[in-house]
């Protein structure tokens, strides 16, 4: 054999061949063993341990084949372990931590090996042999070889303790615990194992126990038990409880060095790694509350701590349960330095991660009854007795403290989120804002410009409306006018309450013109608005069009609300308002006339249709209640309309009817033979029939007749 | 090497500049050279002293753990067996805008297939915000990104990825690991020493070990080191990583070497003070020393394992 250096070369050139093919593993390994023994080189040693503790850990080598390959190591691995006792020098480190890893891979193996084999007793002890001197030499050993060795624990506790049977039949399926082992096996007892493995979890459980500041044990403890909560679930809470009870900061001291600092955040973020995943694995732990809580205390210690007015602010408040306080321990005092309250206050249980509810942020209480009962329940008058006593037993001081929490608990909320970022599995850690170093503008800044861009690309156009149905359109016009002659109704009110300034306004020069203060602008509007729109002045043509007729329709529907709402406008006070009458008829007759005069039918008063229709029929409205005294108001609406014909007179003479009121329409009827000569016959014919007809009307029609046409009298007198 | 965006910004040298900086091997400018083989490379041999193997762990695999996968094996003393993983669930690069980014699915998508398709959609934005010289050096360190997650760590990582053996791969390089910079050494598929560039990766790192429930009974040291996601941070925190490799590998070495010089006086009840002092137990006093020279960059340490 070459000289070490060589010799590796060699080995190296095996182990590239095992690595591309692991099924070669079963032939190497026995071909190694001699040259990695305990007379070898300690380059040989080192490359050997190694080696076989890379093959025993490797995935790819197959169970069965790793546990053959076991039984012929194991003699190595002993005189690895034991070189001191038989050759008197002490083992190389690398080889020592080496040859533990292996023994905490070939553990399990050996065991089911004699599990399998009841009569291999020798095996069984020669595995016993190495475990006993790791045991032995564990808490003495440099570090290094002593966090190999938590973990070989770590791995025994976890086959010596019963695990989970997923498959009764096929053994070699399931994972190697002590459930394998049947109860009277003569070589591995089940009772003594699980005897042994609960004494070796609390040597490793000791370590937190004890608050070792040694972050390189406490976290390889730490991370050796994880296997041990998740998979095994008769010691998981013994294990939990452990952990929540140990405060890594506890080794905090003030002033810290930089090492203080690396190791005590290091041990709190691996404690919080730990708890984080056990929660995570097993959200409906039955501490699970308390897991979290006691994540977000070590989450809020950490903070509390590296800040840098540590020492000023109180401890950390540590989640109650009530179960284990005897186990409980202070925060140094250095860190609470003694001055808050909140040692001996009972603290509660902080807000779980997460989306909280109202309710969650306002309970104090970690009684799960006391939560759940809802105080609406309780009927109104046993409050009532119950609110004063209640209000008697608070103490000041603990209700202050409580709104204290409350006011925290929101305070957190209110700044939370980033914290919890490492409960929730958020993997969306895409940050481009970063990597555009040119291009960092904040997302708000972005749409700003977009939206002044958008601003600045034109003048903003409205969609046109939905055209208007006729029904609409008659809506709106109703609605149109009953604001309009609302506005004439205050108008008139003004009026009344300022009595004779009216007349001034009358007189002024633009009194045609529409201003909100002229009812008679209004007037004006209203009424050209009615009678003018059917005439399309100057464009005969297009009224025999079918569209510019049933524009006409349109208009008249318009123009006939209008006239309707003027004859009720008149009437609700025609007194005061026949000048409104007057003007507006005087306005359809203009129209009408102008009209048959454009249409060159010279035909006097043939189309007067909307004139005569709404003379009479505004006379026809207003003749009933006409009293006595209105014959003024009479005359003047009979003198100043444009044009009368028959059939206002014969409404005229109507009223003669009433013997109370011959008198007015006599005297009306004698005005308009004196001053209206166009109708004077008209209205002495009128006269004339009422002699006949009316024998109530006979004496006044006479005082007429005598002297407008004698005839008629004298002619009765002569016959007489 | 001027027009590289990534490096704009890196004068004047970033807090504590660490001693004697090692002048930038024009890795990134040698794009389109040929792939260098990293088992053939002189530099890449083992100076024949012991060394521990490494990861650098980010989110998507490209940046951060790529930068310092690149520092640390791109050493004049010869690269340090090295891998590389990214903890997020898919790999995000910015894309045109803040909300669009461009995502690849881990292990199956190579850094080339990523850079010849961004490269088509828009050479003038990828070149600018650095993305397209990021890949044009990620191609030249391995072959693509890789999820911590989905790592079967103790599998042998030899010869062709086995997860895209038998794939057609038209116009990509080789799957193959031992293309990789950094893979001498790492054959086995286990590392001594995990650096996660962000708490988050260092959180999902620790809870995916502690989950697996460690089967290899194996000791890793997980270290955390706070660097920003951008290319200028990534740089510093590279060049942070790599001192903090050569002094934890200093100090293995040492304990290594002890043995020999003492005899063999070390080992399990040495009275010899300076013997009792084993590499593990320096590890925190070696961080906190690097921490007061990196103040910058916050660390977190734990012994896991695998």
């Amino acid at each position: 054999m070459g000289s070490p250096a060589q010799v590796i070369e060699q080995l190296n050139s095996a182990r590239e061949i095992v690595l591309k093919d692991a099924a070669i593993y079963p032939q190497v390994v026995p071909g190694v063993l001699p040259v990695i023994g305990e007379s070898a080189h300690v380059e040989l040693r080192r490359w050997g341990a190694a080696f076989l503790a890379e093959t025993f850990a490797s995935p790819v080598v197959r169970a069965e084949e790793k546990q053959s390959m076991a039984l012929g190591v194991l003699d190595t691995l002993r005189q690895y372990l034991m070189r001191e006792d038989k050759m008197g020098e002490i083992e190389d480190t690398a080889v020592v931590k080496s040859s533990v890893q292996c023994a905490a891979s070939i553990y399990p193996l050996i065991f089911r090996h004699t599990i399998a084999n009841s009569g291999d007793q020798e095996t069984w002890s020669a595995m016993a042999a190495i475990k006993s001197r790791i045991l032995r030499v564990m808490d003495g050993a440099v570090p290094g070889v002593r966090i190999c060795c938590i973990k070989f624990v770590a791995r025994v506790v976890q086959v010596q303790t019963p695990g989970l049977i997923a498959n009764s039949h096929r053994p070699e399926q399931n994972e190697i615990s002590l459930s394998l082992v049947p109860r009277d096996h003569p070589v591995v007892p089940p009772n003594n194992l699980e005897a042994e493995a609960s004494g070796l979890l609390d040597r490793l459980l000791g370590v937190l126990q004890d608050n070792l500041s040694d972050a390189l044990i406490v976290t390889a403890t730490l991370n050796s038990l994880a296997p041990l909560v998740q998979r095994r679930p008769t010691i998981a809470q013994k294990v939990l409880g452990t952990v929540l009870n140990f405060n890594p900061l506890a080794s905090a001291k003030v002033p810290m060095t930089g090492k203080d600092k690396v190791v005590i955040r290091s041990m709190t973020r691996t404690t919080m790694s730990f708890l984080v995943n056990a929660l995570k694995r097993n959200p409906n732990h039955p501490s699970a509350l308390r897991l979290q809580g006691a994540i977000e205390g070590l989450r809020r210690s950490l903070i509390e701590v590296f800040s840098d007015n540590a020492g000023k602010r109180s401890a950390p408040d540590e989640p109650v349960d009530g179960s284990d306080d005897a186990k409980r321990r202070r925060i140094d005092e250095e860190i609470a330095n003694g001055t808050s309250r909140s040692a001996t206050q009972p603290s509660y249980a902080p807000l779980p991660p997460g989306p909280v509810t109202v309710a969650q942020l306002f309970t104090l209480s970690q009684d799960t009854s006391a939560t759940a009962f809802h105080v609406e329940l309780l009927p109104a008058n046993i409050v009532a007795q119950l609110i004063p006593p209640l209000i008697k037993s608070i103490d000041t001081n603990q209700l202050n403290d409580a709104i204290n929490v409350v006011r925290q608990r929101y305070l957190d909320l209110s700044k939370q989120s980033a914290p919890n970022a490492t409960l929730v599995e958020d993997d969306d850690d895409y940050d481009p804002s970063s990597a555009f170093p040119g291009l960092d503008n904040t997302p708000g800044e972005i749409q700003q410009q977009e939206l002044s861009q958008e601003i600045t690309i034109g003048p903003f156009r409205l969609p046109a409306p939905l055209p208007l149905t006729t029904k609409d359109r008659d809506e709106h016009n109703k609605m149109a006018l009953t604001r309009v002659f609302d506005i004439l109704t205050i108008l008139d009110q003004d009026v009344a309450m300022k009595g004779m300034k009216k007349v001034e306004a009358e007189k002024r020069f633009d009194r045609r013109t529409v201003s909100t203060q002229s009812r008679d602008g209004w007037i004006i509007l209203l009424t050209r608005l009615a009678t003018r729109t059917p005439c399309n002045l100057g464009d005969d043509d297009s009224m025999k069009t079918e569209g510019a007729l049933a524009k006409k329709a349109q208009s008249f529907g318009l123009a006939n609300s209008i006239r309707m709402a003027l004859m009720n406008y008149v009437m609700e006070d025609f007194r005061r308002r026949i000048d409104v009458a007057i003007a507006w008829l005087s306005e359809e007759w203009y129209a009408e006339t102008l009209i048959s005069h454009l249409a060159k039918k010279a035909s006097k008063n043939g189309t007067l249709t909307n004139y005569w229709t709404w003379t009479v029929r505004l006379l026809d409205a207003l003749t009933p209640y006409l009293d006595t005294k209105d014959g003024r108001i009479l005359i003047r609406f009979l003198s100043e309309i444009p044009a009368i014909n028959v059939d206002v007179l014969a409404r005229v003479k109507k009223i003669a009817l009433d013997p109370e009121r011959v008198n007015i329409c006599s005297q009306s009827l004698l005005y308009l033979i004196m001053f209206r000569p166009p109708v004077r016959e008209l209205c002495v014919d009128v006269v004339e029939q009422m002699w006949h007809e009316n024998a109530e009307a006979k004496a006044a029609a006479t005082r007429i007749l005598v002297k407008w046409r004698p005839a008629v009298v004298e002619k009765v007198q002569t016959q007489a | 090497m001027s027009l590289d965006p990534r490096r704009r910004h890196l004068q004047p040298p970033p807090p504590p500049p660490p001693p004697a900086a090692q002048p930038e091997p024009a890795v990134v400018a040698t794009t389109d050279s040929p792939q260098p083989q990293p088992n053939g490379d002189p530099k890449d041999q083992q100076d024949g002293g012991y060394t521990l193997t490494f990861c650098t762990v980010c989110a998507s695999n490209n940046n951060r753990s790529m930068e310092a996968h690149l520092r640390l094996t791109n050493r004049p003393e010869g690269a340090y067996p090295t891998l590389s993983f990214g903890t997020g669930s898919l790999v995000r690069l910015p894309g045109p805008s803040i909300t669009q980014p461009n995502v690849y699915h881990f292990n199956n998508t190579s850094y080339r297939s990523m850079h010849d398709e961004l490269l088509s959609k828009d050479q003038r934005l990828y070149r600018a915000n650095g993305i397209l010289p990021m890949l044009e050096r990620n191609k030249n360190v391995k072959w693509g990104p890789e999820r911590w997650q989905d790592w079967q760590v103790g599998v042998p990582r030899t010869g062709i990825r086995p997860y895209l053996a038998g794939q057609e791969l038209p116009g990509q390089q080789t799957p193959d690991y031992n293309l990789d910079r950094g893979h001498k050494g790492t054959e086995a598929g286990v590392v001594d020493v995990v650096f996660t560039c962000e708490e988050r990766c260092w959180d999902a790192v620790v809870d995916d070990l502690l989950s697996r429930g460690s089967p290899l009974n194996r000791p890793v040291h997980v270290f955390n080191i706070d660097i920003k996601d951008n290319h200028e941070e990534a740089l510093v925190g590279g060049k942070a990583i790599l001192e903090l490799a050569d002094a934890l590998n200093a100090a293995a070495r040492e304990a290594r070497d002890q043995y020999a010089q003492t005899s063999g006086t070390n080992g399990f009840d040495a009275g010899h003070a300076l013997a009792r002092e084993g590499f593990d137990e320096r590890v925190p006093v070696i961080l906190a020393d690097w921490q007061e020279r990196w103040p910058s960059l916050p660390a977190l340490w734990t012994l896991a394992w695998f």
